[in-house]
């Protein structure tokens, strides 16, 4: 292998390392214990260091390496990095990323956080070091005076060793105590902290750090000296009970985490879902356990070259075609054989089986592009001083890969603005609201139809209609007597107009680069609806196709030329009989469905072709089902269903409403897809 | 027949236009643009686009919008004769098609016989001129294709089709 | 509290007070006490830390005392779990 393609190769990890490490360093926050997921971090940085300097790219390892320095040090101590630091960490990660592009492009400069971050990591790493080398010594000068004895302790027990003393329906918490030097002033004493414990939990262990005496101090008994202890408790009651104990106490003197959940019958402890932080659960019986977020988990992966993966799809697609042309072809059809007809038909199948099989190939888990945006929330958050709880749901909701990259900005821009905008300015704000301080965002994704959508939901501020409609209107984007719906009102802050909208907060927050983030869904047939309602709440919903190529289609005929209908809007097709059809105010006509009453639409006026004279019940009515309801299509006839390989119309008729594109059918000619969405 | 798009970045010499009739008016377009010109053939109609968009055609498996250059340049249009042909450029990674007259042959003009397009008269929009090469006896109209089939011409089209069919 | 030749025994459960008289105590005879033990009173647990920081502090001005635990470095203290002492890394 060339050593170019070794450069590239090495180059590629990288950047997955790097924004493995982004995801990490994140989920590290909230579990700041679990020491596995640091190890992990700490992986990567190392094997980003080995391979930095074997291709020379200097600076890069250069920095890397002192970064690995403090993760050395953080996953072999006791102590655990702080908010601080682990802002730190991310910064770091941010700088790795740019030093690496100027490594390889061989660009002079240095990325600008460069200097600073590292002096940061090594004045860090001075400050961490230092209290080591004083206790150190301190030690040693005890040692020196003992003439027989020595200061062996015996091993001190590991964390898991205390799972095995739970009993049924107990957690595990740990008491991390400071105590400050008057407590006994003060009427405390550690002893009275384990007698009040023992009324809500049992104690299993404690952990306590020698004091150190100074020559020079005099030794006063009411000075408490002991202030590092750690206990280890059992209890079948909550974290709050824990922590009542020590109410009395100032809040950086005790902190109460949790360990280990109860176990439920025979089963292993399941991972804490919501804010409770975990330790790594080293016995090897519990890793199956562990959640998912952090280190690797071990499946088959196979590395594919996505080219090669999108070769595959086309002549997938060139294959669907041509069977198509297969089964039209008017002399095989005239063959009227049944062994033909039957081999033609396994074919079709077997075609639509490898079709799904290669699609499925291509889906892959939101959760990575959800994972990300963590790091986003948690950036905005801070830079704007609002705490935010973000809440995912639907992560496992499968994605065609190359609509993550589509998706990837737009959802980071739409984050920050509700974040930026959405979420009111203060937890007071909110509290007058009757809301949590917390500003909640909620990031959704599931399947509809045959399309993928992802809501981001805020339960900020919500958008001021008034405004935004006022705001148009004086910048031209609608006229006076325009009539618009509350969908299309909001939507109006997606308009390159507003994206330059000078007093953010005159709208109630949003409008900077949301045209960007429509275009960019629209890019890959997508689209972005608004919903907001003022003072509970915004939602954003991205529609996506699941994917950009091959559809089930069902042909349809109006006007002599023929349509495509995604199958997965239809729910059924029927020739109506007369007595069902309702025709109100001379014009709008209505269908008697069953139980349900659907408003006819006539594709013929939607697509503004020759209007057929023909009433309802000498058509075909197909049912569809938007996003906005049930309604029935009113074609000529039905005439067949196949699978058809989406083509865009270019550029030029992308925006083409109610088309989405057009398919080439098996005797050459182009049949329009039709965009179910914009029809009714 | 397709064509070699490599010469493109060079702005020296390679002044090779291919000419084509539009009425009686000969226009052209820099060689390196083109990528194959075919026989007139069968277009699907797209509903709902403005009216010199006359649809879009399958060219070996790719759906091509294909306009009618006369609608576009506000000239009548007029049913397929026997040289009409579809030239089919390439412009930003995307293929356009579009219908002229006839098709006449690839000049060469050298620069002192290019200048800048007068800045009224004439059938056209002068935007869509980049040049005016002279040619034998001819004034040839060197056209702008980007100014023709350009992003900004097309969502200011889009926005007036959009706003026609509210209206509508 | 109760010496016995050059044994000190110490009563787990004394209190702060307690404590403060046994330095005091200590430090006088501090020549001719070899050894410290921790009785373990009817309860068996401690009332102050106090007691054991001074422990520490008496094996500092005599490295060569014996005091109880300190070899092992824990304890078990009945119903407090078992109580064990770390120096640092």
């Amino acid at each position: 292998m060339s050593r170019e393609k070794l450069r590239q190769i090495f180059i590629e990890e990288a950047n997955e390392i790097i924004e493995k490490m982004d995801v990490d360093i994140v989920n590290y926050e909230e579990e700041a214990s679990n020491k596995e997921l640091l190890n992990e971090i700490f992986r990567g940085v190392h094997t980003l260091k080995g391979s930095a300097n074997a291709f020379n790219f200097s600076r890069l390892g250069e920095f890397v390496h002192h970064f690995e320095d403090i993760l050395d040090f953080f996953r072999n101590a006791e102590a655990i990095p702080n908010s601080e630091h682990v802002d730190l960490f991310l910064e770091s990660v941010s700088v790795i990323k740019e030093t690496l592009g100027c490594d390889v492009e061989e660009r002079a400069e240095l990325p600008l956080m460069y200097e600073v971050c590292l002096q940061k990591i090594q004045a860090l790493l001075v400050n961490l070091k230092e209290p080591k080398i004083v206790l150190e010594s301190g030690v040693n000068d005890v040692t020196l005076e003992f003439d027989n004895e020595h200061f062996c302790a015996s091993p001190v027990p590991e964390e898991s060793s205390f799972f095995a003393q739970l009993h049924e329906n107990e957690a595990l918490f740990k008491v991390v105590l400071t105590l400050d030097s008057d407590i006994y002033l003060r009427g405390f004493d550690h002893f009275l902290f384990f007698k009040n414990l023992l009324h809500v939990s049992r104690i299993l262990a404690s952990f306590w750090k020698t004091p150190t005496f100074l020559e020079s101090e005099e030794f006063d008994v009411e000075h408490n000296c002991l202030q590092n202890v750690t206990l280890y408790v059992a209890t079948t009651q909550g974290k709050e009970d824990i922590e009542d104990v020590f109410a009395f106490l100032e809040e950086e003197e005790f902190h109460v985490e949790a360990i280990a959940l109860p176990r439920s019958d025979s089963k292993e402890r399941e991972s804490v879902k919501v804010d409770e932080p975990l330790i790594a659960e080293s016995s090897s019986a519990k890793e199956e356990s562990k959640s998912i977020k952090s280190s690797v988990v071990s499946k088959n992966f196979l590395k594919i070259d996505a080219q090669k993966l999108d070769e595959l799809f086309d002549s997938i697609g060139e294959l669907v075609i041509a069977q198509n042309c297969l089964g039209e072809n008017a002399k095989i059809k005239a063959v009227q054989d049944a062994e033909v007809s039957k081999t033609i038909e396994n074919l079709s199948k077997i075609t639509r089986l490898i079709q799904n099989r290669v699609m499925g190939l291509r889906m892959v888990p939101i959760r990575d592009t959800f994972e990300k945006m963590k790091r986003v929330v948690r950036d905005s958050s801070k830079k704007v001083n609002k705490p935010i709880h973000l809440s995912l749901e639907g992560e496992e909701t499968e994605i065609d890969k190359t609509m993550v990259e589509a998706l990837s900005d737009p959802l980071v821009h739409i984050i920050r603005n509700a974040i930026d905008h959405g979420i009111e300015s203060s937890p007071e704000e909110r509290k007058k609201a009757g809301k949590s301080e917390e500003g909640n965002v909620t990031l959704r994704a599931y399947h509809r139809g045959g399309s993928i959508i992802i809501e981001v939901r805020d339960d900020g501020r919500g958008i001021n209609k008034a405004k935004v409609y006022q705001k148009a209107l004086e910048r031209g984007i609608v006229e006076k007597d325009e009539l618009l719906s509350d969908a299309q009102i909001y939507g109006l802050i997606m308009q390159p107009g507003f994206s330059t909208a000078d007093t953010i907060s005159d709208i109630s927050g949003r409008g900077v680069g949301l045209d960007v983030v429509r275009t960019a869904i629209e890019g890959v047939r997508g689209k972005v609806d608004i919903s907001s309602q003022e003072g509970i709440g915004t939602t954003f919903s991205i529609v996506l196709p699941l994917t950009l190529a091959i559809i089930d289609g069902m042909l349809v005929r109006s006007n002599e030329k023929i349509f495509i209908i995604p199958t997965l809007s239809i729910t059924e097709s029927f020739r109506p009989l007369e007595q069902n059809v309702h025709i109100a105010g001379g014009k709008e006509e209505f269908v008697q469905l069953r139980s349900e009453l659907l408003p006819i639409v006539r594709l013929s006026r939607v697509l503004e072709l020759d209007e057929s004279s023909l009433m309802p019940w000498e058509c075909t009515l197909v049912c569809i089902e938007n996003g906005k309801g049930k309604f029935a299509l009113l074609v000529d006839e039905l005439v067949g269903r196949q699978q058809v390989v989406i083509k865009t119309l270019g550029s030029f008729l992308s925006k083409t409403e109610g088309v989405s594109g057009g398919a080439v059918m098996g005797n050459g000619e182009i049949a329009l897809i039709l965009n179910v969405e914009e029809l009714y | 027949m397709e064509i070699d798009t490599r010469s493109r970045q060079s702005k020296v010499a390679s002044n090779r236009f291919l000419t084509f009739y539009l009425e009686d008016e000969v226009y052209g377009v820099h060689i390196s643009d083109v990528k194959e010109i075919i026989a007139m053939m069968k277009t699907t109609p797209v509903p709902k686009t403005p009216k010199f968009i006359q649809g879009v055609m399958n060219l070996r498996g790719n759906i091509i919008p294909v306009v009618d250059m006369r609608l576009k340049f506000d000239m009548p249009s007029i049913p397929p004769q026997m040289y009409t042909a579809i030239v089919i450029i390439k412009l930003d990674e995307k293929q356009i098609g579009f219908i002229v007259d006839k098709v006449e042959e690839v000049i060469n003009v050298d620069d002192e016989h290019l200048s800048l397009p007068p800045e009224f008269g004439g059938h056209i929009d002068t935007k869509f001129i980049k040049n005016m090469a002279q040619y034998k006896q001819k004034v040839v109209m060197i056209l702008d294709l980007l100014a023709l089939f350009g992003d900004e011409e097309l969502s200011m089209v889009q926005n007036l089709s959009k706003t026609a069919s509210d209206k509508g | 509290m109760y010496i016995d030749g050059d044994v000190l025994e110490l009563d787990i459960e004394m209190d702060l007070e307690e404590v403060k008289s046994l330095k005091t105590f200590v430090q006088d005879r501090l020549n001719y006490i070899e050894e410290i033990v921790l009785l373990h009173g009817k309860d068996g647990v401690p009332t102050t830390s106090a007691l054991f920081a001074l422990l520490f502090w008496v094996k500092r001005q005599k490295p060569s005392i014996k005091i109880d635990f300190f070899e092992t470095m824990n304890l078990e203290l009945e119903s407090f779990g078992t109580m064990y002492w770390i120096a640092h890394e």
